[in-house]
């Protein structure tokens, strides 16, 4: 009888260290993947002062546009700072969420706005500018994918039974999907050059 | 974002699958097909020379039983051709991507590249990468392609190259081209090129099969006198074989055409997967239905045409793309061809646009030639050192406009460009020209010196005002040659500049221009604005250099002498004679790479102590002008066309 509880007990501690080793790996990847993005946007906040420079030049009346421009990308900034130092905190994401889209509405009003500036639509400067974000853009788009997946097949490992225990003892938090695709963040760096 | 319109493309990549499948296992039955009815063509002329023993017996169990070392002889001889075969065919076919793309005449495009066009295309290539998990590959721009076609090639994802046309470029918006390269990259993901480069392999065994059918044939042919008891069979098999040879071709070729049709399908169903955006992949196969050099290349297709976007050739029957109606109505379910019409008009009025734009530039141009030109000085040259000011580029824009219309166009182009630089070298002497011309023909072939003849023709010899506007314009499409060809223009150059026996100043510094901006494109890294060394340290090779200068644009050895005391303050160096430089092209050589290390406020004194020299004596002929830009340009210091007395 003695043997047979032994049994179940290592049975039991092998099935939770795989269990453990499997939300590590989990883990692991979304933060990985969460790195992909993080590079994007880095690449993303770079861009916008010398974006806001250029424009300066040419729409000097649309201050507040281009003050609300360098606000949200200062605020983006600092949710990203905040998210990569540590990926699985969910509230640190839902800011960045937040931030980011805060930001591409600002850049949206940019760009509908330079519509009325044919001078600066021509300047090589600013063409550049304006494909290097919509390439970041994509690429923060398509990287976002694969965080996202990553992060649901590790939410849907954590949750579901028997591992939902588990998580709970060794503490494994329920991952945060970063949601970019509000409707009009999303319509928004489509206005291209 | 969910596909509109009912259009699933799961459903299309997993229908298409299912086809590529069937059409394999159909393959490989017609090999089988091929290795019975070659034993069939053995076992009847094996019976035919034993036509003692009763021939209704043929294809009894006893016979196929006692025959069974020559069958399999047969078969295994038949599956050896082809494998053999096929397998050499593979691996001269599994060369990597990128070679196959620069044998097509495709350039590399550097990951730092400043064209705008050719930027976007790499970040586009990059975003795709992102999107379907395939590393980044080489990518390459056929620069000599005026139609919209792109095609992936390599063995697999790790050696994989991407390569577009120009026309695909300059005639597609991002989305679009988005669209095509997405439509490649599920040609790398699927493996489609693996698949392609067996069939293509097991094809050309059949082929062998064919060949070694009439070469037996031909041979059994003239030796029949000698061996007549044997002749008859012996022709049997070898037409038999033949004949199996080529039907097997004919159903071979036509089930890999069928396949390659499958697997476009595919690769724009999965262009609509990583891009979700049915209307880049949509709109671009749209513009090749309606564009006037559609999808065809110049280029020999024959193996990478399955890899192509578009076709690259006209056929219906082998055709490697499906028709590209069916293409569009899968992607656009709402697509009617009426829509094509529209679209034609479309592209031809904006077409039309550019071309007005352009003209109403260099009627601008012409008209602002006409304006008086100022006096200047050196000073004043220097302040317009990198910012040219309108009068400046009015002289640029006359000088332009001075060069006659079909030579500015043809000098824009990638296939005169080396043709209108040789032009520009040609020597006024016809003794020496027909020397130049000849060495034309010899190192790029007759067609280029024909070339180089015909503008000749039609403009006579350039002026040497002409040369270096002429060859400023012809340098960008040479850049984008791949490097083999530019050493040979380099070689060709050398030789043009030799061929009088006696190198003048200009031209060798002509050459020396033509090299650094050519090689400048192909290494970017040793171009640089500005170093850090000072004048004050290389005082021997001022002193030489304008020397030099001086007694290029004196007369007498009063004039150089002035001239070169006028420099020499203007460097701020101590007076000293002029000697005479004896060696003055070793003297440019050591001087030239260290001047460029100058910081930049040392640089704009040796410039103007450069410009003092050349104009000391009051006046600017063409040919000083030209001498100090070209000088100017090998230090990397732009300076904007002079306006001459």
């Amino acid at each position: 009888m003695g043997w047979i509880t032994l049994a179940i007990i290592l049975a039991l501690v092998f099935f939770a260290i795989s269990v453990y080793n499997r939300l590590v790996a989990g883990r692991n990847r979304y933060k990985n993947a969460f790195a992909q993005i993080d590079v994007q946007l880095t690449r993303r906040h770079d861009l916008i002062p010398n974006l806001v420079e250029t424009a300066k030049g040419y729409m000097s009346h649309e201050r507040e546009t281009l003050e609300a421009v360098i606000n949200a990308r200062n605020l983006a900034v600092s949710g990203l700072k905040a998210a990569a130092k540590d990926p699985t905190d969910p509230e640190a994401m839902k800011n960045l969420s937040q931030a980011e889209q805060g930001l591409s509405g600002a850049l949206g009003r940019l760009f509908a706005l330079s519509e009325a500036y044919p001078d600066l639509k021509a300047n090589e400067n600013m063409m550049q500018l304006s494909e290097e974000l919509t390439t970041t853009e994509n690429k923060v788009a398509f990287s976002r994918q694969a965080y996202n997946d990553s992060v649901m097949s590790y939410n849907t490992l954590r949750e579901s039974f028997p591992n939902n225990f588990f998580a709970g003892w060794f503490s494994f938090l329920a991952a945060e999907l970063l949601e970019l695709e509000d409707e009009e963040a999303r319509e928004a760096p489509k206005v291209s050059f | 974002m969910a596909a509109p319109g009912g259009m699933n493309f799961f459903e299309h990549q997993a229908q298409a699958r299912k086809k590529t499948r069937w059409l394999i296992f159909l393959f490989l039955l017609a090999v089988i097909a091929i290795m019975v009815s070659v034993d069939l063509v053995l076992l009847i002329a094996y019976g035919l020379t034993n036509a003692d023993e009763a021939t209704s017996s043929l294809f009894s169990s006893q016979n196929l039983i006692d025959n069974v070392g020559l069958l399999s002889g047969g078969a295994i001889a038949s599956v050896a051709v082809i494998g053999l075969a096929s397998l050499f065919r593979t691996v001269g076919l599994r060369s990597g991507g990128g070679k196959i793309a620069r044998e097509l005449g495709g350039t590399l495009v550097e990951s730092d590249t400043r064209d705008p066009r050719r930027r976007q295309f790499r970040n586009v290539v990059e975003e795709i990468a992102l999107a379907s998990g395939v590393p980044v590959p080489e990518i390459y721009v056929l620069e000599q392609e005026g139609g919209i076609n792109a095609f992936a090639a390599g063995f697999g994802a790790d050696d994989a190259a991407i390569a577009v046309t120009r026309g695909t470029l300059e005639t597609l918006n991002r989305d679009e081209l988005q669209g095509v390269i997405a439509h490649e990259f599920s040609h790398i993901l699927n493996g489609d090129m693996r698949l392609n480069i067996r069939l293509m392999g097991a094809l050309f065994g059949i082929l062998m099969l064919a060949l070694i059918g009439r070469r037996i044939l031909i041979h059994s042919h003239f030796a029949r006198g000698s061996r007549d008891k044997n002749g008859a069979p012996i022709i049997m098999i070898a037409i038999g074989v033949m004949v199996i040879g080529y039907i097997g071709m004919f159903f071979g070729r036509w089930i890999k055409s069928a396949v390659s049709r499958q697997r476009e399908y595919l690769a724009d169903a999965s262009a609509v997967q990583f891009t979700r955006n049915p209307d880049g992949i949509g709109g671009a196969l749209k513009k090749i239905a309606v564009h006037s050099d559609a999808s065809y290349l110049d280029a020999d297709t024959e193996e990478v045409g399955h890899m192509l976007f578009g076709s690259g050739r006209r056929t219906s029957m082998f055709a490697t793309h499906p028709p590209m109606e069916d293409r569009i109505a899968r992607i656009d379910p709402g697509f009617r061809p009426e829509q094509l019409d529209d679209l034609a008009r479309r592209m031809e009025r904006e077409k039309n646009r550019g071309a007005k734009f352009q003209e109403d530039a260099i009627e601008k141009a012409a008209r602002a030639g006409k304006a008086k030109p100022s006096v200047f000085d050196a000073r004043s040259i220097i302040d317009q050192i990198g910012q040219p000011d309108w009068d400046r580029i009015l002289v640029a824009g006359t000088l332009a406009a001075s060069i006659p219309d079909n030579v500015r166009q043809v000098a824009h182009s990638t296939e005169w460009a080396p043709e209108v630089l040789f032009f520009t070298l040609l020597d006024a002497q016809a003794s020496i020209r027909e020397e130049q011309l000849l060495s034309i023909a010899r190192v790029m072939g007759s067609d280029s010196e024909a070339q180089v003849r015909a503008l000749l023709a039609t403009d006579g010899l350039a002026r040497p005002e002409q040369r270096l506007p002429l060859m400023e314009m012809a340098l960008p499409a040479l850049k984008r040659r791949p490097p083999d060809y530019v050493n040979k223009v380099l070689d060709t150059v050398r030789a043009l500049i030799d061929a009088d026996g006696r190198v003048e100043v200009f031209e060798y510094l002509l050459a020396k221009v033509i090299a650094q901006h050519l090689w400048a494109a192909m290494s970017p890294v040793s171009a640089s604005a500005g170093g850090s060394a000072r004048l004050s340290s290389m005082t021997k090779d001022v002193v030489r250099v304008l020397g030099v200068l001086a007694w290029h644009g004196a007369s007498t050895q009063e004039v150089a002498s002035t001239a070169f005391a006028a420099g020499l303050q203007a460097a701020g160096l101590d007076p000293q004679p002029l000697e005479s430089v004896a060696d003055w092209t070793a003297a440019l050589d050591a001087a030239l790479p260290k001047f460029d290390r100058l910081r930049l406020s040392d640089k704009e004194i040796l410039v103007t102590a450069m410009i003092e020299v050349v104009l000391h004596d009051g006046s600017l002929v063409p040919t000083e002008i030209e001498m100090l830009r070209v000088v100017c340009d090998l230090i990397h210091v732009p300076l904007p066309p002079l306006i001459g007395d």
